[in-house]
C-alpha cells in the first residue's frame, strides 16, 4: 500500500510539469507563427523595391531633361518649350517624390542619402527659372552646366539606395530564418515532450493493467486474468479433457475473520497463496477470485489428472496449522476439480462445474476433494428446474397441506393436526418438502411459501371444532422474518381463529445464533398467545440448555428415540429424562414416529403427553380430517350415552403397565 | 470597254476602302466618342469599343470630369498627410468605353509602365484621380492623372504589388 501510494506521488510529480512546458511551448510556437506571418504581412506592405525604383529612375529623367534643353536650340531641331517643361516638370516632380521617400525611408538608415536629395533638390530648384525662361543657347550652355553635377549625385544615390535596399533584404532574411529556426526548435520540443506524454500514458496503462491483473492481496492472478486466461485456453485447445479448473475455498474462514480481525484473515490468505504457490507449478494460471476462494487453471494432455494430483498435494498444504496473527489455526480447505466435458458448453460451464463439485465436497464433509460429475450436473440442473417452477407454484395453486393429527396418549383423543406442506408438480407429480424445502430456502421462496401456508393453516383450522389445534413448521428464514407475527395475526383474524390454536414447531438449528433476537421472537409470539414447540429434539446438539433458556409450550421428541426406546433401555432412560425434565419446566410433550401399539405404550409409560404417527394416522386431507374428528365425536357421544365403550384410552393405559421389550 | 486607268485606281481604292470598313465593323463596331475640345490629357487603346480617333479614344480634362468622380481620403508611401483624391473610378471609365479584357497596361508622361488587373477594379475602388484636396495637380506634382487605391479603407490593398500599380503623370491606358 505505501508502495503503491509513492508510486503514485512520483507519477503525478512528473505529469504536472510535463503537461505545463508542453502546454508552454504549444503557446511560445503560436505566438512565433503569429510573429512570422506579422513579418512577411509587413515585407509585403513594406515599399521597398518601390523605393528603389524611385531613386533609380532619377537619372534618366534628368538625362532626358538635359537632351531635350540641349536639342532645343540645335538647327531644325522639332524640340518645343512645351517639350522642355514637360520635362522639366517631371525632374521637379521626383525631387519631390524623392523629398517624400526621404524623410520616410532614406534618412532613417543613412544620413548621406537624405544629404544627397537636399542637394539635388536646391540645385534643380535654382535652375528652374532659367530652365523655364530658355532665350538662347547661352542660357542652354548655362541650365546644362548647372544640371551636369547631378548626374554623379543621382547615380550616387542609387547606389547608396541599392545598398540600403539589399541590406534591408538581409536583416528581413536573417530575422525571418530566425523565426524559422525558433519555430523549428519550438516543434521539435513539442514533438519530444508528446513522446513522452504518450509513454507516460502507455506506462500508467501498463500499471492499470499490471493493478487489474493482480490480486494485490496475495500477488495472484485475479478473477478477471483468471477468466482471460480460461477463455484463451478454451479457445486454444477445445479438446475434451485438455482443460481443467480446481477450485478452492477455505472452510470457517469466516469464523477467522471474525474471531481474530480482518488483518488476521489477510495475513491468513496470504500464507495460503504462498503455500498454493510451489505446490501449484504445473498450473496455467493461479488466482484468487475474491474472498477466501482460490482457484487454478490446467490446460493441455491430462489436465483432469494433473489437477486432480495437483489437488492432493495442496490438501497437504493444509496439513500444518496457519499463523495468521502469531495464532496457530487449523485451516481446511474444500476442493472442486471439474474438467471440460463434452456438456461443457464454454469456460463459464466449466467454472460452475468446479464450483458445484466444491460445494458438494463442503456439503459433505469439509476439507475432501470432489470431482465434478455428470450425476452433480444433472442435479443441479434438476435443482435448477425445479426451483424455477417453485417460484410459480403459489399463484398456479399446486401447493396444498396434509394433515397428521396429534393425538392425546391418555385419552387417545385427536387434541391437533400437523400441517405438512405438499406441492402437486404438474408433471412430476407430489414433489416432498425435503425436496423443495431446501431450495426455497435457498432462494428465498421459503417466506412467500411460509406465509401461504400460515394462512392456509388458519382456513383450515376455522373449519374444526374450536378445541382442535394445528402445528406449523417453521424455517430459520420465517422465523428471522420481521414481518412474521404481523403475518400470523393478519391470517389468524382473517380466518376469525384464537391465536392460542396455533403452534408453531421450530427446530434447534432454528435458533443457533443469536440468542437475543430469538428470544424476543419466541417472547413476542408468546405474547400473542401463539403456541411454540421444539421440533424434532434430540437429533441436533439436543441442548438442555435451549429448554431452560426459551420458554417453549411442547417438546417433539424425535422418532429415532420413540422408535428405539422399544430395543434399547439407554433410549428409554433418554425419554424418559426428557418427559421429566419437560414435566418439571410444564412443558408438553410428543413423541413422534409412532407406528405401532408398542411404540405408543411405551411412549406413554415413559411419561409422554401426546403421540404422532402412522399408528394414529398419515397425514390426511382435509376431508378425512373432518371425517376422523367426526368419527371421534361420534364415539365420544356413544361413550356417554353408555353404549359400546371407546376401547383406545383405557386399553392403553392397561397396556402401557406392561414393561416394554418385555 | 475599256476603263481610264486612273478611274480603275480609284474603284479600286474604293473596293479597298469598303472592304476595310466591313472588316474593321466585323471585329467591333466602335460607338463614336465626342473627339475632345481642350488639350488632351488621356489616351486610351486596346481592344475597348468606344472610340473617337482612330481606334482609340483621347479625353480632355472636362470629358473625364463628365463621367463623374468619386472621392476618398487616404494616405500613400509618396505624400505627405492624408490628403482627399478625387478623380473618375477606373471601372466607370473601362465600362463607358466598353473595354474587354483581363489587364489595363498604364503609361506614364515618364514611361513608366505598370498593369492593373481588370478583375477586382470596381471592387477595389481605384480612380484616376485629378484632383487632390481640391485642387488640379500639375505635372510636377503627380498630375495631371493619378491612380490611387483607397488604401486606408482597404488595408488588404497595403501590398507592394498593388503600391506598384499606383502610377502618376498617367498619359495612357491600353486594354489586353
Amino acid at each position: 500500500m505505501a508502495r503503491m501510494r509513492r508510486r503514485f506521488r512520483f507519477r503525478s510529480g512528473w505529469e504536472i510539469p510535463l503537461v505545463g512546458a508542453t502546454s508552454a511551448m504549444a503557446l511560445a510556437a503560436i505566438g512565433m507563427l503569429f510573429a512570422g506571418a506579422q513579418h512577411v504581412g509587413r515585407i509585403s506592405r513594406s515599399t521597398e523595391n518601390n523605393v528603389v525604383y524611385q531613386v533609380m529612375a532619377t537619372a534618366p529623367e534628368l538625362t532626358r531633361l538635359q537632351a531635350t534643353i540641349a536639342a532645343r536650340f540645335m538647327p531644325h531641331s522639332e524640340v518645343t518649350d512645351e517639350d522642355v517643361a514637360l520635362r522639366l516638370d517631371i525632374v521637379l516632380n521626383r525631387m519631390e517624390v524623392l523629398a517624400a521617400n526621404d524623410s520616410q525611408e532614406l534618412s532613417r538608415d543613412d544620413p548621406e542619402a537624405s544629404f544627397l536629395v537636399e542637394e539635388m533638390r536646391s540645385v534643380v530648384r535654382s535652375v528652374t527659372p532659367t530652365i523655364e525662361t530658355l532665350r538662347t543657347e547661352t542660357d542652354a550652355l548655362k541650365a546644362l552646366a548647372a544640371l551636369e553635377p547631378l548626374n554623379a549625385k543621382a547615380a550616387r544615390l542609387a547606389s547608396l539606395t541599392t545598398s540600403i535596399a539589399s541590406r534591408r533584404v538581409a536583416e528581413g532574411e536573417w530575422r525571418l530564418s530566425w523565426i524559422f529556426r525558433t519555430i523549428t526548435a519550438q516543434v521539435v520540443c513539442l514533438t519530444l515532450s508528446g513522446l513522452a506524454l504518450v509513454l507516460l500514458l502507455r506506462r500508467m496503462r501498463q500499471r492499470a493493467r499490471h493493478a487489474a491483473e493482480i490480486d494485490p492481496l496475495t500477488g495472484l492472478a485475479s478473477r478477471g486474468s483468471f477468466n482471460e486466461a480460461l477463455e484463451g485456453a478454451a479457445e486454444a485447445s477445445p479438446q475434451l479433457g485438455s482443460i481443467a479448473v480446481l477450485m478452492l475455498d477455505l472452510d470457517l474462514f469466516k469464523h477467522v475473520n471474525d474471531t481474530l480481525g480482518h488483518a488476521a484473515g489477510d495475513a491468513l490468505l496470504r500464507e495460503t497463496a504462498e503455500r498454493l504457490r510451489p505446490v501449484l507449478t504445473d498450473a496455467a494460471s493461479l488466482a484468487r477470485l475474491g474472498g477466501d476462494e482460490f482457484a487454478a487453471l490446467f490446460v493441455g494432455p491430462g489436465a483432469g489428472n494433473r489437477a486432480t494430483e495437483c489437488a492432493r498435494h495442496v490438501m497437504g498444504c493444509f496439513d500444518r496449522p496457519f499463523l495468521p496473527a502469531g495464532v496457530p489455526v487449523a485451516i481446511s480447505a474444500s476442493i472442486g476439480v471439474s474438467v471440460l466435458g463434452a456438456d461443457d458448453k464454454g469456460p463459464a460451464d466449466l467454472l460452475k462445474g468446479a464450483d458445484l463439485a466444491l460445494y458438494a465436497a463442503k456439503d459433505k464433509q469439509r476439507g475432501t476433494l470432489r470431482i465434478c460429475d455428470a450425476s452433480l450436473k444433472t442435479a443441479y440442473a434438476a435443482r435448477r428446474a425445479l426451483s424455477m417452477d417453485l417460484e410459480h407454484a403459489v399463484e398456479r395453486g399446486e401447493l396444498f397441506l396434509a394433515f397428521q393429527p396429534i393425538v392425546s396418549l391418555v385419552t387417545g383423543r385427536t387434541e391437533s393436526f400437523e400441517a405438512l406442506l405438499r406441492w402437486r408438480h404438474p408433471s412430476r407429480g407430489v414433489v416432498w418438502p425435503a425436496d423443495f424445502i431446501p431450495i426455497a430456502e435457498d432462494t428465498g421462496l421459503i417466506l412467500p411459501i411460509g406465509r401461504w401456508v400460515i394462512r392456509e393453516a388458519c382456513r383450515s383450522v376455522s373449519d374444526w371444532p374450536d378445541d382442535v389445534r394445528i402445528a406449523i413448521n417453521l424455517s430459520a428464514r420465517q422465523f428471522s422474518d420481521p414481518s412474521l407475527i404481523a403475518s400470523i395475526a393478519d391470517a389468524a383474524s382473517e380466518h376469525g381463529i384464537e391465536p392460542n390454536r396455533l403452534t408453531l414447531e421450530i427446530t434447534e438449528s432454528t435458533l443457533i445464533g443469536d440468542d437475543g433476537a430469538a428470544l424476543a421472537t419466541l417472547d413476542a409470539l408468546r405474547r400473542t398467545g401463539i403456541r411454540t414447540a421444539l421440533d424434532d429434539f434430540g437429533t441436533g446438539y439436543a441442548s438442555l440448555s435451549y429448554l431452560t433458556r426459551f420458554p417453549f409450550d411442547t417438546i417433539k421428541i424425535d422418532r429415532s428415540f420413540v422408535q428405539g426406546s422399544c430395543e434399547s433401555a439407554n433410549h428409554q432412560v433418554v425419554v424418559r429424562a426428557i418427559c421429566g425434565l419437560a414435566a418439571d419446566l410444564g412443558v408438553e410433550t410428543v413423541a413422534e414416529g409412532v407406528e405401532t401399539q408398542d411404540h405408543a405404550e411405551l411412549a406413554s409409560a415413559l411419561g409422554c403427553d401426546f403421540g404422532q404417527g402412522f399408528l394414529f394416522d398419515r397425514p390426511l386431507s382435509p376431508i378425512d380430517c373432518a371425517a376422523r374428528l367426526a368419527r371421534e365425536r361420534l364415539g365420544e357421544v356413544q361413550a356417554r350415552r353408555g353404549a359400546r365403550p371407546m376401547p383406545a384410552p383405557d386399553d392403553a393405559r392397561t397396556q402401557i403397565a406392561r414393561p416394554a421389550g418385555a | 470597254m475599256s476603263f481610264h486607268p486612273s478611274r480603275r485606281r480609284a474603284l479600286g481604292i474604293l473596293a479597298v476602302a469598303s472592304f476595310l470598313a466591313a472588316t474593321s465593323r466585323a471585329v467591333a463596331a466602335p460607338s463614336v466618342l465626342p473627339r475632345p475640345l481642350g488639350k488632351p490629357i488621356l489616351r486610351v487603346g486596346g481592344r475597348i469599343k468606344v472610340v473617337n480617333d482612330g481606334m482609340e479614344a483621347v479625353f480632355d480634362r472636362d470629358m473625364l470630369e463628365a463621367l463623374g468622380a468619386r472621392s476618398f481620403a487616404t494616405a500613400t508611401p509618396w505624400t505627405e498627410g492624408v490628403p482627399v483624391w478625387e478623380g473618375v473610378p477606373l471601372s466607370v471609365l473601362m465600362d463607358h468605353l466598353g473595354a474587354e479584357g483581363t489587364t489595363i497596361r498604364a503609361t506614364a508622361l515618364n514611361d513608366y509602365v505598370t498593369e492593373l488587373p481588370m478583375k477586382e477594379l470596381a471592387s477595389d475602388g481605384a480612380i484616376l484621380a485629378m484632383r487632390r484636396d481640391g485642387q488640379p495637380m500639375p505635372v510636377s506634382d503627380k498630375g495631371p492623372l493619378f491612380v490611387v487605391y483607397p488604401f486606408d479603407q482597404r488595408r488588404d490593398l497595403k501590398r507592394q504589388d498593388v503600391f506598384a500599380r499606383c502610377a502618376w503623370q498617367l498619359a495612357r491606358l491600353d486594354v489586353f
